[in-house]
Protein backbone atom coordinates (compact mmCIF):
# COMPACT_ATOMS: atom_id res chain seq x y z
CA UNK A 1 0.00 0.00 0.00
CA UNK A 2 3.12 2.23 1.12
CA UNK A 3 4.61 1.71 -2.46
CA UNK A 4 1.49 2.05 -4.25
CA UNK A 5 0.85 5.78 -2.26
CA UNK A 6 5.05 6.65 -3.01
CA UNK A 7 4.70 5.53 -7.03
CA UNK A 8 2.21 7.96 -7.38
CA UNK A 9 3.34 10.64 -5.09
CA UNK A 10 6.38 10.32 -7.38
CA UNK A 11 4.13 10.98 -10.05
CA UNK A 12 2.16 13.72 -9.29
CA UNK A 13 4.76 16.86 -10.64
CA UNK A 14 4.92 14.91 -14.18
CA UNK A 15 1.35 14.08 -14.25
CA UNK A 16 0.12 17.44 -13.47
CA UNK A 17 2.67 19.28 -15.86
CA UNK A 18 0.52 16.74 -18.67
CA UNK A 19 -2.62 17.43 -17.29
CA UNK A 20 -2.30 21.41 -17.79
CA UNK A 21 -1.69 20.53 -21.65
CA UNK A 22 -4.39 18.24 -21.84
CA UNK A 23 -6.46 20.97 -20.07
CA UNK A 24 -6.53 22.45 -23.05
CA UNK A 25 -7.91 20.00 -25.01
CA UNK A 26 -10.76 19.37 -22.59
CA UNK A 27 -11.32 22.59 -22.97
CA UNK A 28 -11.68 22.42 -27.01
CA UNK A 29 -14.21 19.49 -26.24
CA UNK A 30 -16.40 21.43 -23.43
CA UNK A 31 -16.83 24.28 -26.05
CA UNK A 32 -18.57 22.55 -28.84
CA UNK A 33 -20.29 19.88 -26.87
CA UNK A 34 -21.34 22.59 -24.10
CA UNK A 35 -21.56 26.18 -25.58
CA UNK A 36 -22.66 25.31 -29.28
CA UNK A 37 -24.78 21.86 -28.18
CA UNK A 38 -22.33 20.67 -31.47
CA UNK A 39 -20.79 17.48 -30.48
CA UNK A 40 -17.56 17.68 -32.53
CA UNK A 41 -15.20 14.33 -32.92
CA UNK A 42 -12.59 16.38 -34.14
CA UNK A 43 -10.06 16.55 -31.39
CA UNK A 44 -9.18 13.41 -32.01
CA UNK A 45 -7.65 14.71 -35.24
CA UNK A 46 -7.02 18.41 -34.57
CA UNK A 47 -4.90 17.61 -31.61
CA UNK A 48 -2.30 15.05 -33.73
CA UNK A 49 -2.77 18.17 -36.43
CA UNK A 50 -1.41 20.79 -34.23
CA UNK A 51 1.50 18.43 -33.12
CA UNK A 52 2.08 17.48 -36.64
CA UNK A 53 2.30 20.75 -37.93
CA UNK A 54 4.45 21.26 -35.54
CA UNK A 55 6.94 19.37 -35.40
CA UNK A 56 7.09 19.46 -38.88
CA UNK A 57 7.93 23.10 -38.88
CA UNK A 58 10.52 22.66 -36.19
CA UNK A 59 12.38 20.21 -38.39
CA UNK A 60 12.41 22.68 -41.09
CA UNK A 61 13.90 25.63 -39.22
CA UNK A 62 10.95 27.57 -38.22
CA UNK A 63 10.76 29.64 -35.15
CA UNK A 64 8.95 27.69 -32.50
CA UNK A 65 6.57 30.44 -31.73
CA UNK A 66 6.04 30.45 -35.60
CA UNK A 67 5.37 26.66 -35.65
CA UNK A 68 3.49 26.66 -32.66
CA UNK A 69 0.92 29.53 -34.15
CA UNK A 70 0.55 27.90 -37.89
CA UNK A 71 -0.37 24.79 -35.77
CA UNK A 72 -3.10 26.70 -34.06
CA UNK A 73 -3.98 27.93 -37.49
CA UNK A 74 -4.47 24.80 -38.76
CA UNK A 75 -5.98 23.14 -36.25
CA UNK A 76 -8.63 26.40 -36.30
CA UNK A 77 -9.50 25.49 -40.15
CA UNK A 78 -9.95 21.65 -39.52
CA UNK A 79 -12.81 22.79 -37.09
CA UNK A 80 -13.91 25.55 -39.29
CA UNK A 81 -14.26 22.65 -41.82
CA UNK A 82 -16.44 20.32 -39.80
CA UNK A 83 -18.72 23.62 -38.98
CA UNK A 84 -19.05 23.83 -42.46
CA UNK A 85 -19.80 20.20 -43.44
CA UNK A 86 -22.02 20.28 -41.20
CA UNK A 87 -23.62 23.80 -42.33
CA UNK A 88 -23.18 23.27 -45.89
CA UNK A 89 -23.33 19.52 -46.91
CA UNK A 90 -26.26 19.29 -43.54
CA UNK A 91 -24.36 16.41 -42.41
CA UNK A 92 -24.94 14.87 -38.86
CA UNK A 93 -22.74 16.49 -36.48
CA UNK A 94 -20.49 13.40 -34.86
CA UNK A 95 -20.53 11.90 -38.81
CA UNK A 96 -19.06 15.56 -40.00
CA UNK A 97 -16.51 15.00 -37.39
CA UNK A 98 -15.39 11.76 -37.86
CA UNK A 99 -14.92 12.45 -41.61
CA UNK A 100 -12.69 14.94 -40.75
CA UNK A 101 -10.63 13.20 -38.15
CA UNK A 102 -10.28 10.14 -40.49
CA UNK A 103 -9.18 13.09 -43.13
CA UNK A 104 -6.38 14.53 -41.01
CA UNK A 105 -5.18 11.10 -40.13
CA UNK A 106 -3.78 11.03 -43.61
CA UNK A 107 -3.12 14.81 -43.98
CA UNK A 108 -1.12 14.44 -40.26
CA UNK A 109 1.05 11.32 -42.25
CA UNK A 110 1.73 13.76 -45.15
CA UNK A 111 2.33 16.71 -43.07
CA UNK A 112 5.39 14.56 -40.54
CA UNK A 113 6.11 12.43 -44.09
CA UNK A 114 6.11 9.75 -41.50
CA UNK A 115 4.50 8.40 -38.67
CA UNK A 116 7.25 9.28 -35.94
CA UNK A 117 9.22 12.69 -35.65
CA UNK A 118 11.60 13.39 -33.03
CA UNK A 119 12.87 17.07 -31.95
CA UNK A 120 16.04 16.19 -30.14
CA UNK A 121 18.27 18.87 -32.02
CA UNK A 122 15.48 21.67 -32.83
CA UNK A 123 14.85 24.80 -30.70
CA UNK A 124 11.26 24.04 -28.85
CA UNK A 125 8.68 26.93 -27.03
CA UNK A 126 9.52 26.47 -23.70
CA UNK A 127 13.46 27.03 -24.10
CA UNK A 128 12.27 30.51 -25.58
CA UNK A 129 9.89 31.31 -23.01
CA UNK A 130 12.13 30.56 -20.12
CA UNK A 131 16.01 29.34 -20.54
CA UNK A 132 15.98 25.42 -18.79
CA UNK A 133 12.64 24.93 -19.06
CA UNK A 134 12.98 22.63 -21.49
CA UNK A 135 14.04 19.82 -19.19
CA UNK A 136 13.27 21.50 -15.61
CA UNK A 137 10.31 20.38 -14.16
CA UNK A 138 9.45 23.10 -11.86
CA UNK A 139 9.96 25.74 -14.40
CA UNK A 140 7.81 23.72 -17.02
CA UNK A 141 4.80 23.79 -14.19
CA UNK A 142 5.22 27.14 -13.65
CA UNK A 143 4.88 28.18 -17.34
CA UNK A 144 2.22 26.22 -18.07
CA UNK A 145 -0.17 26.84 -15.14
CA UNK A 146 0.53 30.95 -16.29
CA UNK A 147 -0.59 29.66 -19.80
CA UNK A 148 -3.38 27.65 -18.80
CA UNK A 149 -4.48 30.64 -16.08
CA UNK A 150 -4.39 32.95 -19.07
CA UNK A 151 -5.85 30.91 -21.82
CA UNK A 152 -9.37 30.41 -19.18
CA UNK A 153 -8.93 33.82 -18.25
CA UNK A 154 -9.23 34.91 -21.64
CA UNK A 155 -11.83 32.07 -22.44
CA UNK A 156 -14.00 33.51 -19.51
CA UNK A 157 -13.80 36.95 -20.80
CA UNK A 158 -14.38 36.20 -24.81
CA UNK A 159 -18.02 34.53 -23.63
CA UNK A 160 -18.99 37.53 -21.48
CA UNK A 161 -18.40 39.56 -24.69
CA UNK A 162 -20.91 40.34 -27.09
CA UNK A 163 -19.31 38.19 -29.53
CA UNK A 164 -19.21 35.46 -26.89
CA UNK A 165 -22.83 36.46 -25.79
CA UNK A 166 -23.98 35.61 -29.40
CA UNK A 167 -22.07 32.48 -29.66
CA UNK A 168 -23.67 31.14 -26.37
CA UNK A 169 -26.73 32.27 -27.84
CA UNK A 170 -26.21 30.28 -31.00
CA UNK A 171 -25.69 27.00 -28.60
CA UNK A 172 -28.71 27.89 -27.10
CA UNK A 173 -31.32 28.31 -29.26
CA UNK A 174 -30.87 28.36 -32.98
CA UNK A 175 -34.29 30.37 -33.70
CA UNK A 176 -33.52 32.63 -31.05
CA UNK A 177 -30.25 33.50 -32.20
CA UNK A 178 -31.31 34.43 -36.00
CA UNK A 179 -34.18 36.01 -34.84
CA UNK A 180 -31.86 38.70 -32.62
CA UNK A 181 -30.09 39.11 -36.23
CA UNK A 182 -27.07 36.51 -35.44
CA UNK A 183 -25.41 34.52 -38.05
CA UNK A 184 -25.94 30.79 -36.80
CA UNK A 185 -23.02 29.70 -39.53
CA UNK A 186 -20.70 32.17 -38.90
CA UNK A 187 -20.33 31.59 -35.16
CA UNK A 188 -20.58 27.98 -35.54
CA UNK A 189 -17.81 27.88 -37.62
CA UNK A 190 -15.64 30.12 -35.87
CA UNK A 191 -16.50 28.25 -32.92
CA UNK A 192 -15.56 24.95 -34.12
CA UNK A 193 -12.51 27.40 -35.10
CA UNK A 194 -11.63 28.57 -31.80
CA UNK A 195 -12.50 24.99 -29.99
CA UNK A 196 -10.46 23.29 -32.51
CA UNK A 197 -7.35 25.89 -32.21
CA UNK A 198 -7.07 25.14 -28.56
CA UNK A 199 -6.69 21.22 -29.49
CA UNK A 200 -4.05 22.36 -32.04
CA UNK A 201 -2.24 24.39 -29.64
CA UNK A 202 -2.14 21.38 -27.04
CA UNK A 203 -0.73 19.32 -29.69
CA UNK A 204 1.74 21.75 -30.50
CA UNK A 205 2.78 22.28 -26.77
CA UNK A 206 2.70 18.88 -26.28
CA UNK A 207 5.51 17.56 -28.86
CA UNK A 208 7.59 20.57 -27.78
CA UNK A 209 7.31 19.33 -24.17
CA UNK A 210 7.86 15.28 -25.06
CA UNK A 211 10.19 15.99 -27.70
CA UNK A 212 8.36 14.00 -30.46
CA UNK A 213 5.20 13.82 -32.62
CA UNK A 214 3.62 10.85 -33.41
CA UNK A 215 0.61 9.90 -35.45
CA UNK A 216 -1.22 8.26 -33.06
CA UNK A 217 -1.28 10.65 -30.27
CA UNK A 218 -4.48 11.48 -30.85
CA UNK A 219 -6.27 8.61 -30.20
CA UNK A 220 -8.54 8.33 -27.00
CA UNK A 221 -8.18 11.81 -26.54
CA UNK A 222 -12.01 12.84 -26.92
CA UNK A 223 -12.92 10.26 -24.40
CA UNK A 224 -9.87 11.67 -22.13
CA UNK A 225 -11.03 15.01 -22.19
CA UNK A 226 -15.13 14.33 -21.83
CA UNK A 227 -13.98 12.62 -18.57
CA UNK A 228 -12.11 15.18 -17.61
CA UNK A 229 -15.04 17.79 -18.23
CA UNK A 230 -17.46 15.65 -16.53
CA UNK A 231 -15.18 15.79 -13.37
CA UNK A 232 -14.99 19.30 -13.53
CA UNK A 233 -18.52 19.98 -13.69
CA UNK A 234 -19.28 16.99 -11.09
CA UNK A 235 -16.88 19.35 -9.31
CA UNK A 236 -17.73 22.72 -10.06
CA UNK A 237 -21.27 22.41 -12.14
CA UNK A 238 -22.80 23.82 -14.55
CA UNK A 239 -24.91 26.76 -13.27
CA UNK A 240 -22.77 29.86 -13.95
CA UNK A 241 -20.43 30.57 -17.35
CA UNK A 242 -17.26 30.48 -15.01
CA UNK A 243 -18.02 27.13 -13.68
CA UNK A 244 -18.41 25.81 -17.36
CA UNK A 245 -15.38 27.47 -18.28
CA UNK A 246 -13.13 26.13 -15.55
CA UNK A 247 -14.81 22.66 -15.83
CA UNK A 248 -12.32 21.32 -17.90
CA UNK A 249 -9.09 23.12 -16.77
CA UNK A 250 -10.07 21.86 -12.97
CA UNK A 251 -11.67 18.39 -14.08
CA UNK A 252 -8.35 17.59 -16.50
CA UNK A 253 -6.31 18.17 -14.07
CA UNK A 254 -8.24 15.39 -11.33
CA UNK A 255 -8.63 13.11 -14.01
CA UNK A 256 -5.11 12.31 -14.82
CA UNK A 257 -4.02 12.34 -11.49
CA UNK A 258 -6.52 9.71 -10.66
CA UNK A 259 -5.20 7.87 -14.05
CA UNK A 260 -2.12 8.28 -12.34
CA UNK A 261 -3.21 6.86 -9.42
CA UNK A 262 -4.67 3.64 -10.86
CA UNK A 263 -1.88 2.70 -12.73
CA UNK A 264 0.00 2.97 -9.40
CA UNK A 265 -2.61 0.58 -8.33
CA UNK A 266 -1.36 -1.65 -10.68
CA UNK A 267 -4.05 -0.64 -13.73
CA UNK A 268 -2.11 -2.05 -16.71
CA UNK A 269 -1.92 0.88 -19.32
CA UNK A 270 -3.53 -0.96 -22.22
CA UNK A 271 -6.77 -0.94 -20.27
CA UNK A 272 -6.60 2.90 -19.28
CA UNK A 273 -9.25 3.43 -22.14
CA UNK A 274 -11.74 0.63 -21.27
CA UNK A 275 -11.43 1.83 -17.35
CA UNK A 276 -12.23 5.98 -18.61
CA UNK A 277 -14.70 4.52 -21.12
CA UNK A 278 -16.72 2.87 -18.57
CA UNK A 279 -16.41 5.88 -16.37
CA UNK A 280 -18.30 7.72 -18.97
CA UNK A 281 -20.29 5.55 -19.84
CA UNK A 282 -21.31 5.36 -16.03
CA UNK A 283 -21.70 9.59 -15.40
CA UNK A 284 -23.45 10.09 -18.81
CA UNK A 285 -26.24 6.35 -17.86
CA UNK A 286 -26.50 6.85 -14.73
CA UNK A 287 -29.21 9.96 -14.18
CA UNK A 288 -31.04 7.94 -17.66
CA UNK A 289 -31.34 4.68 -15.45
CA UNK A 290 -32.45 7.10 -12.48
CA UNK A 291 -34.89 8.50 -14.37
CA UNK A 292 -33.73 10.58 -16.88
CA UNK A 293 -32.46 13.57 -17.28
CA UNK A 294 -32.57 16.20 -20.19
CA UNK A 295 -28.90 17.81 -19.09
CA UNK A 296 -27.19 14.58 -19.77
CA UNK A 297 -28.94 13.72 -23.27
CA UNK A 298 -27.82 16.69 -24.54
CA UNK A 299 -24.29 15.18 -25.09
CA UNK A 300 -26.27 12.58 -26.73
CA UNK A 301 -27.66 14.11 -30.24
CA UNK B 1 -43.91 50.46 -43.95
CA UNK B 2 -44.17 46.57 -44.93
CA UNK B 3 -45.21 45.54 -48.44
CA UNK B 4 -45.44 41.55 -49.43
CA UNK B 5 -46.22 41.93 -53.24
CA UNK B 6 -47.47 38.63 -55.28
CA UNK B 7 -46.18 35.98 -53.01
CA UNK B 8 -46.32 32.72 -53.23
CA UNK B 9 -45.50 29.46 -51.87
CA UNK B 10 -45.92 26.11 -52.71
CA UNK B 11 -44.78 23.51 -50.33
CA UNK B 12 -44.08 19.58 -51.68
CA UNK B 13 -44.34 21.20 -55.78
CA UNK B 14 -44.64 18.73 -58.48
CA UNK B 15 -45.47 15.96 -55.72
CA UNK B 16 -49.09 14.59 -54.79
CA UNK B 17 -48.99 16.70 -51.75
CA UNK B 18 -48.43 19.75 -53.38
CA UNK B 19 -50.22 22.38 -51.72
CA UNK B 20 -50.01 25.70 -51.67
CA UNK B 21 -49.74 28.37 -48.88
CA UNK B 22 -49.24 31.61 -50.07
CA UNK B 23 -51.00 32.03 -53.55
CA UNK B 24 -50.18 34.96 -54.90
CA UNK B 25 -50.78 37.25 -51.74
CA UNK B 26 -50.33 40.98 -51.46
CA UNK B 27 -50.55 43.19 -48.37
CA UNK B 28 -49.54 46.55 -47.40
CA UNK B 29 -48.99 48.38 -43.87
CA UNK B 30 -48.42 51.64 -43.41
CA UNK B 31 -45.96 52.80 -40.50
CA UNK B 32 -47.71 52.69 -37.68
CA UNK B 33 -50.95 50.11 -38.52
CA UNK B 34 -51.48 47.66 -36.10
CA UNK B 35 -53.44 44.59 -38.27
CA UNK B 36 -54.30 41.35 -36.68
CA UNK B 37 -54.21 38.43 -38.58
CA UNK B 38 -57.34 35.26 -38.57
CA UNK B 39 -58.05 32.51 -40.68
CA UNK B 40 -58.52 29.08 -40.50
CA UNK B 41 -55.88 26.06 -39.97
CA UNK B 42 -53.93 26.23 -43.75
CA UNK B 43 -54.83 29.45 -44.62
CA UNK B 44 -51.66 30.64 -44.67
CA UNK B 45 -50.80 32.51 -41.78
CA UNK B 46 -47.97 31.20 -40.53
CA UNK B 47 -46.14 30.91 -43.99
CA UNK B 48 -46.69 34.53 -44.40
CA UNK B 49 -45.51 35.36 -40.74
CA UNK B 50 -42.03 33.14 -42.17
CA UNK B 51 -41.91 34.43 -45.42
CA UNK B 52 -41.37 37.63 -43.84
CA UNK B 53 -39.12 36.78 -40.87
CA UNK B 54 -37.08 34.93 -43.52
CA UNK B 55 -37.68 31.60 -42.20
CA UNK B 56 -39.03 30.15 -45.29
CA UNK B 57 -37.84 31.76 -48.99
CA UNK B 58 -40.65 32.29 -51.20
CA UNK B 59 -41.41 30.81 -55.00
CA UNK B 60 -42.21 34.15 -55.97
CA UNK B 61 -43.32 37.85 -55.41
CA UNK B 62 -41.32 40.35 -53.06
CA UNK B 63 -41.34 41.25 -49.46
CA UNK B 64 -39.68 44.39 -48.44
CA UNK B 65 -39.98 46.60 -45.07
CA UNK B 66 -39.37 50.44 -45.48
CA UNK B 67 -38.39 49.92 -49.21
CA UNK B 68 -35.57 47.37 -48.35
CA UNK B 69 -36.07 44.70 -50.00
CA UNK B 70 -35.45 41.61 -48.14
CA UNK B 71 -36.72 39.19 -50.37
CA UNK B 72 -33.48 37.18 -50.37
CA UNK B 73 -32.22 37.90 -47.18
CA UNK B 74 -31.84 35.26 -44.63
CA UNK B 75 -33.52 36.08 -41.28
CA UNK B 76 -30.47 37.01 -39.05
CA UNK B 77 -29.94 39.87 -41.95
CA UNK B 78 -33.93 40.72 -41.65
CA UNK B 79 -33.29 41.14 -37.96
CA UNK B 80 -32.46 44.76 -38.22
CA UNK B 81 -35.83 45.37 -39.23
CA UNK B 82 -38.53 42.64 -38.27
CA UNK B 83 -38.94 41.80 -34.77
CA UNK B 84 -40.82 38.31 -33.95
CA UNK B 85 -42.78 36.66 -30.95
CA UNK B 86 -42.92 33.35 -31.46
CA UNK B 87 -45.90 31.08 -30.05
CA UNK B 88 -43.66 28.93 -28.15
CA UNK B 89 -42.75 30.49 -24.87
CA UNK B 90 -39.52 28.25 -25.51
CA UNK B 91 -38.97 30.00 -29.38
CA UNK B 92 -37.86 33.15 -28.20
CA UNK B 93 -35.74 33.14 -25.60
CA UNK B 94 -32.01 31.57 -25.19
CA UNK B 95 -33.12 28.74 -21.70
CA UNK B 96 -29.83 29.13 -20.23
CA UNK B 97 -28.68 32.31 -20.54
CA UNK B 98 -29.73 34.80 -18.26
CA UNK B 99 -32.53 37.65 -18.32
CA UNK B 100 -29.83 40.52 -18.43
CA UNK B 101 -28.00 38.16 -21.70
CA UNK B 102 -31.24 37.97 -23.35
CA UNK B 103 -32.23 41.42 -23.13
CA UNK B 104 -28.50 42.15 -24.26
CA UNK B 105 -28.78 40.19 -27.19
CA UNK B 106 -31.82 41.79 -28.10
CA UNK B 107 -30.55 45.43 -27.94
CA UNK B 108 -27.88 43.97 -30.38
CA UNK B 109 -30.32 43.12 -32.92
CA UNK B 110 -29.01 44.93 -36.25
CA UNK B 111 -25.89 45.64 -34.66
CA UNK B 112 -22.36 44.88 -35.09
CA UNK B 113 -21.41 42.24 -32.29
CA UNK B 114 -18.03 44.09 -30.82
CA UNK B 115 -15.65 42.14 -28.00
CA UNK B 116 -16.86 44.63 -25.71
CA UNK B 117 -18.46 43.56 -22.85
CA UNK B 118 -22.19 42.19 -22.89
CA UNK B 119 -23.15 43.67 -19.97
CA UNK B 120 -22.37 47.18 -17.83
CA UNK B 121 -24.55 48.56 -14.83
CA UNK B 122 -25.93 51.54 -17.29
CA UNK B 123 -27.26 48.58 -19.61
CA UNK B 124 -28.51 46.80 -16.46
CA UNK B 125 -30.37 49.77 -15.56
CA UNK B 126 -31.64 50.31 -18.83
CA UNK B 127 -33.49 46.85 -18.45
CA UNK B 128 -34.68 47.01 -15.52
CA UNK B 129 -36.64 49.74 -15.90
CA UNK B 130 -37.98 48.34 -19.26
CA UNK B 131 -38.89 45.17 -16.99
CA UNK B 132 -40.48 47.24 -14.32
CA UNK B 133 -43.40 47.94 -17.35
CA UNK B 134 -44.23 44.30 -16.97
CA UNK B 135 -45.22 44.77 -13.61
CA UNK B 136 -44.22 40.98 -12.94
CA UNK B 137 -41.53 41.61 -10.78
CA UNK B 138 -38.97 40.42 -13.03
CA UNK B 139 -36.34 43.65 -12.90
CA UNK B 140 -34.85 41.91 -9.53
CA UNK B 141 -33.93 38.68 -10.98
CA UNK B 142 -31.79 40.15 -14.17
CA UNK B 143 -29.40 37.03 -13.15
CA UNK B 144 -32.10 34.75 -12.79
CA UNK B 145 -31.56 32.12 -16.05
CA UNK B 146 -34.76 32.06 -18.38
CA UNK B 147 -35.47 28.45 -18.11
CA UNK B 148 -36.11 28.58 -14.57
CA UNK B 149 -39.23 31.14 -15.44
CA UNK B 150 -42.80 30.69 -16.08
CA UNK B 151 -44.28 30.57 -19.46
CA UNK B 152 -46.12 33.47 -19.14
CA UNK B 153 -43.01 35.45 -17.95
CA UNK B 154 -40.85 33.87 -20.81
CA UNK B 155 -43.31 35.34 -23.08
CA UNK B 156 -43.70 38.66 -21.64
CA UNK B 157 -39.56 39.02 -21.87
CA UNK B 158 -39.81 37.82 -25.13
CA UNK B 159 -41.92 40.39 -25.90
CA UNK B 160 -39.75 43.16 -24.90
CA UNK B 161 -36.80 41.74 -26.32
CA UNK B 162 -39.02 42.39 -29.54
CA UNK B 163 -39.50 45.63 -28.97
CA UNK B 164 -36.43 47.12 -27.35
CA UNK B 165 -34.70 47.71 -30.80
CA UNK B 166 -38.31 49.62 -31.49
CA UNK B 167 -38.58 47.26 -34.79
CA UNK B 168 -39.93 48.46 -38.22
CA UNK B 169 -42.04 45.71 -38.36
CA UNK B 170 -43.42 43.30 -35.18
CA UNK B 171 -44.40 40.01 -35.96
CA UNK B 172 -46.83 38.46 -32.97
CA UNK B 173 -47.47 34.81 -33.96
CA UNK B 174 -50.20 33.40 -31.79
CA UNK B 175 -48.04 34.73 -28.85
CA UNK B 176 -50.88 34.27 -26.24
CA UNK B 177 -52.09 31.02 -27.60
CA UNK B 178 -50.04 28.60 -25.14
CA UNK B 179 -50.51 30.50 -21.94
CA UNK B 180 -53.54 30.27 -19.50
CA UNK B 181 -56.36 32.73 -20.15
CA UNK B 182 -55.49 35.20 -17.23
CA UNK B 183 -51.97 35.32 -18.53
CA UNK B 184 -52.77 35.58 -21.81
CA UNK B 185 -54.85 38.49 -20.77
CA UNK B 186 -51.66 39.86 -18.93
CA UNK B 187 -49.25 39.33 -21.92
CA UNK B 188 -51.72 41.10 -24.44
CA UNK B 189 -52.18 44.24 -22.26
CA UNK B 190 -48.66 44.58 -22.15
CA UNK B 191 -48.58 44.47 -25.89
CA UNK B 192 -50.68 46.46 -26.94
CA UNK B 193 -49.52 49.20 -24.53
CA UNK B 194 -46.05 48.64 -26.02
CA UNK B 195 -47.11 48.71 -29.51
CA UNK B 196 -49.33 51.89 -28.56
CA UNK B 197 -46.53 53.62 -27.11
CA UNK B 198 -44.23 52.92 -29.68
CA UNK B 199 -46.23 53.21 -32.83
CA UNK B 200 -44.86 49.98 -34.22
CA UNK B 201 -45.73 48.60 -37.50
CA UNK B 202 -47.55 44.93 -36.26
CA UNK B 203 -48.79 42.06 -37.97
CA UNK B 204 -50.03 39.91 -35.51
CA UNK B 205 -51.65 36.72 -36.08
CA UNK B 206 -54.41 35.38 -33.42
CA UNK B 207 -56.96 32.20 -33.43
CA UNK B 208 -58.75 34.77 -30.60
CA UNK B 209 -61.72 36.92 -32.62
CA UNK B 210 -62.52 39.01 -29.86
CA UNK B 211 -58.48 39.87 -29.77
CA UNK B 212 -58.68 40.41 -33.02
CA UNK B 213 -61.57 42.94 -32.99
CA UNK B 214 -60.74 44.80 -29.71
CA UNK B 215 -57.03 44.81 -30.93
CA UNK B 216 -55.25 47.17 -33.76
CA UNK B 217 -57.17 49.39 -36.56
CA UNK B 218 -56.97 46.67 -38.95
CA UNK B 219 -58.02 42.99 -39.31
CA UNK B 220 -57.07 40.67 -42.30
CA UNK B 221 -58.41 37.19 -43.02
CA UNK B 222 -56.34 34.89 -45.09
CA UNK B 223 -57.81 32.06 -47.04
CA UNK B 224 -56.62 29.27 -49.04
CA UNK B 225 -53.03 31.68 -49.39
CA UNK B 226 -55.06 34.73 -50.30
CA UNK B 227 -56.56 37.65 -48.40
CA UNK B 228 -59.81 37.13 -48.01
CA UNK B 229 -61.21 40.34 -46.56
CA UNK B 230 -59.90 43.08 -44.91
CA UNK B 231 -61.30 46.01 -42.78
CA UNK B 232 -60.19 48.98 -41.13
CA UNK B 233 -61.10 52.29 -39.86
CA UNK B 234 -65.00 52.38 -38.38
CA UNK B 235 -66.00 49.42 -40.13
CA UNK B 236 -63.81 47.45 -38.11
CA UNK B 237 -64.55 49.29 -34.66
CA UNK B 238 -68.09 48.31 -35.34
CA UNK B 239 -67.53 44.78 -35.28
CA UNK B 240 -68.40 41.82 -32.69
CA UNK B 241 -67.78 38.31 -32.95
CA UNK B 242 -71.07 36.97 -34.15
CA UNK B 243 -71.40 39.81 -37.38
CA UNK B 244 -67.41 38.91 -37.78
CA UNK B 245 -68.58 35.08 -38.09
CA UNK B 246 -71.43 35.87 -40.66
CA UNK B 247 -69.53 38.01 -42.39
CA UNK B 248 -66.36 35.77 -42.96
CA UNK B 249 -68.31 32.20 -43.06
CA UNK B 250 -66.73 30.92 -40.68
CA UNK B 251 -66.72 27.52 -40.17
CA UNK B 252 -63.67 26.29 -38.46
CA UNK B 253 -64.25 24.94 -35.03
CA UNK B 254 -61.01 26.47 -33.33
CA UNK B 255 -61.77 29.64 -34.42
CA UNK B 256 -65.20 29.78 -33.04
CA UNK B 257 -64.40 28.17 -29.46
CA UNK B 258 -61.58 30.37 -28.68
Amino acid sequence: MMEIFNNFYNLVPVTFTQSLIYALVAAGIMIPFRILNFPDLTSEGSFPFGGAICAALLVAGYHPIAATLIAVAGAFAAGCCTAFIHLKLKINTLLAGILMMTMLFSINLRVMGKSNVALFDTQNLLEVVWKNTGTELDQQIAVFVILVIVICLVLLWFFKTEIGMAMRAVGANLNMASAQGISTWAYTIVGLGIANGLNGLAGAILVQQQGYSDVNMGLGILIDGLAAVIIGETLLGRQAVWRQIAAPFLGSVVYYQLISLGLAAGLQPSDIKLATGIFVLITLGLPVLRGGSAETMKLRE
Amino acid sequence: MLEVKDAVKIFHRGTVNERPALNGLSLKLETGDFSAVIGSNGAGKSTLLNAIAGGISIDSGTVSVDGHDLTSSPTHKRAKWVARVFQDPLGGTAGPMTIEENLALAALRGQRHSLRLGLNSQRRDYYRDLLKTLGLGLEDRLTAKVELLSGGQRQSLALIMAIITEPAVLLLDEHCAALDPKTAGIVMDSTVKAIEAAGLTTLMVTHNMQHAIEYGNRLIMLEAGQLRLEMSGAEKTSLDVESLVERFHITDDKILLS
